[in-house]
């Protein structure tokens, strides 16, 4: 067993395998031996760190994926990319500042299927949007110069259909 | 939303081009992220459509991130909107939208035609017969068409051995004395053009640069059409594709299909297109060597008598020109989106039309397009006058040659030379080119 500490001090007991889905503290875990004790998550308050070791306890038994490991380009490859696995798809039936939490924790512990289905979640929310719903969406403000939305315009110009 | 590069990256990677196209106009963060994401748009485009190309063979878009935007109905143009094609519109009214072509063009220069091979005399006996239309145009001068009416070879003893289809041909050779010009169909297959047989297997190649490719037994004469990408044999009604890394045929890799019906091969970059009519439908296929299988980009049901089965088609920046029913419709293809039964996606720009069906001009089902090799100008037979510009949506045409169509034996040939747009005239009672007098020149 290993012991996160969240950023609010809340203490997390993991199995070392569920940790290990992390490659940073995985790695961590190699470089200070079996006695690691505890290892602070500093970024991560106790929220989101639960959401993330319950997403790790999920997938435990995965394979892990290669370093380097690239998209494929095969057809089932992509569609692959693009599906989301149901129980992930739940998991991340979030707020959007949960959500991109959970991003960002993913990123930082170093765990790429999360991230992964993280980012695909993103996108899936994007897909079909107007720019100005996408902004609505996740609260971008616009900031475009005028020489760059007149430059958008004329990206637009033949868009219509008429 | 405040995140790091690599997730913004990351959110591009997972969303298709549309997406991306929608989010370089949300933010400048995502902008930046578009520009810098040329790499991952090449590879999503290519996926999707996989002949587009940019900055060669003519293509003038600079970077993916422009093309993407073409792709998805979003195109940058330096020109004002020019509102629907017509020729209609550029014969009639010579202000308004049309004003920039008439704005460009002088009269009163001096223009020097085509050089013309003019056949010499017969020598002795032998009689030279020029079987094709192969015009040998000055350098400067880029012909738009040009189509060889017969393919054949000569062999010993002054004979020439016809056996492509083009020439009336099917299914068998003739036999063209030289001297006496007398035909005589061959009993016994003589192999012609690169093709040899392996006597004790039996097995028939066809030689291509050293290389024996196997052909099916049976064939006597071979037709080649090469890309960067692979090479595709044409043997009576059965093709055969061998692909090609770094210069070599992979002929362990090859693959073969059969096609019944007429057909035309078009090639553009490294992609092969085959247009196929027969009696009851009229299909363009893509040929995807990785697949080893035919896609079908667009299928009409109006067959060899009632459609325009001859017609090529152009490729420009992306969209996919055909000409179907008296227009020339730009299409976006989309091969990652195929129904059930292969047919790819295809969104008609129904407003980029050009359409030619216009009062008091010659229409026709057996059109033939041509275009130049930058896969920009397109000109039609039924139009001769007329050159349309695909980059710009622009139709070019010779008001004075219009005068001139009472002349049904003369052909035109549109052409560019010195940057400008010219109609040459080849008049079969002479045989000879000319340039027909007072004809606006029209800078390109």
């Amino acid at each position: 067993m290993v012991t996160l500490v969240s950023s609010d001090g809340v203490s997390f007991n993991v199995d070392q395998k569920v940790a290990s889905r992390s490659a940073l503290i995985k790695n961590m875990m190699e470089d200070i031996g079996e006695d690691a004790g505890e290892i602070p998550v500093p970024n991560v308050s106790s929220n989101v760190l639960k959401k993330v070791i319950e997403y790790c306890t999920y997938h435990k038994d995965d394979p892990l994926p290669q370093s380097g490991e690239d998209e494929g380009t095969s057809a089932a490859d992509k569609k692959k990319s693009t599906v989301i696995d149901d129980w992930d798809y739940n998991f991340l039936q979030v707020d959007q500042e949960m959500l991109f939490e959970i991003i960002l924790t993913a990123n930082y512990l170093d765990i790429k299927p999360l991230l992964d289905v993280g980012c695909k979640t993103v996108a899936n929310m994007i897909k079909g949007k107007t720019p100005e719903e996408i902004r609505r969406t996740f609260n971008i403000a616009n900031d475009f110069t005028p020489e760059e939305e007149a430059q958008i315009r004329r990206e637009n110009e033949w868009a219509e259909d008429r | 939303m405040n995140l790091p590069n690599e997730i913004i990256e990351m959110i591009f990677r997972h969303s298709s081009v549309e997406t991306c196209v929608v989010l370089s106009q949300t933010c400048r963060s995502f902008r930046d992220m578009y520009q810098f994401s040329e790499s991952l748009l090449k590879q999503k485009l290519l996926a999707r459509c996989p002949w587009l190309r940019i900055k060669e063979d003519g293509v003038e878009i600079e970077t993916w991130g422009e093309l993407a935007y073409v792709f998805c109905a979003r195109v940058r143009t330096t020109h004002p909107p020019l509102g629907p094609w017509s020729i209609e519109g550029l014969f009639y009214h010579e202000k308004g939208p049309w004003e920039h072509v008439f704005g460009n063009m002088a009269q009163g220069r001096v223009l020097q035609p085509p050089r013309f091979m003019i056949p010499k005399s017969p020598e002795d006996d032998i009689v030279e017969i020029d079987t094709t239309y192969q015009f040998p145009y000055a350098p400067d001068f880029e012909a738009i068409h040009h189509r060889p009416v017969a393919e054949g070879e000569y062999l010993e003893g002054n004979k020439m051995i016809i056996t492509n289809s083009n020439t009336g041909v099917f299914g068998g050779q003739v036999s063209v004395n030289l001297s006496t010009l007398e035909i005589k169909p061959v009993a016994e297959p003589i192999f012609v053009n690169k093709v040899v047989r392996d006597d004790p297997t039996g097995q028939t190649y066809y030689d291509y640069l050293g290389t024996l490719v196997p052909v099916p037994e049976g064939t006597i004469h071979v037709t080649e059409h090469v890309n960067n990408k692979e090479v595709l044999f044409v043997t009576g009604h059965v093709f055969i594709m061998v692909p090609l890394k770094n210069g070599q045929l992979q002929v362990d890799k090859r693959f073969s299909f059969s096609m019944i019906g007429a057909y035309m091969i078009t090639q553009f970059h490294d992609s092969t297109f085959i247009t196929q009519a027969t009696t009851s439908s009229q299909r363009i296929y893509y040929i995807n060597h990785q697949t080893r299988g035919l896609t079908t980009v667009l299928a009409t049901t109006n067959g060899l008598f009632g459609g325009d089965h001859w017609e090529k088609f152009a490729l420009h920046n992306g969209l996919l020109w055909h000409f179907q029913h008296n227009t020339l419709v730009p299409y976006q293809v989309d091969l990652e989106h195929m129904d059930d039964y292969g047919f790819a996606s295809i969104r008609m720009r129904a407003d980029w039309r050009i359409s030619c069906h216009t009062h008091g001009f010659p229409t026709g089902p057996k059109l033939l397009q041509r275009q130049d090799k930058l896969q920009r100008l397109v000109s039609l037979v039924s139009f001769p006058d007329m050159v349309f510009d695909l980059s710009t949506r622009t139709c070019y045409k010779q008001k004075k040659m219009a005068t001139d169509l009472s002349y049904p034996h003369d052909r035109y040939f549109a052409g560019i030379s010195d940057g400008v747009i010219r109609f040459w005239r080849w008049r079969r009672t002479t045989g000879a080119f000319d340039l027909p007098e007072n004809q606006h020149v029209i800078h390109w």
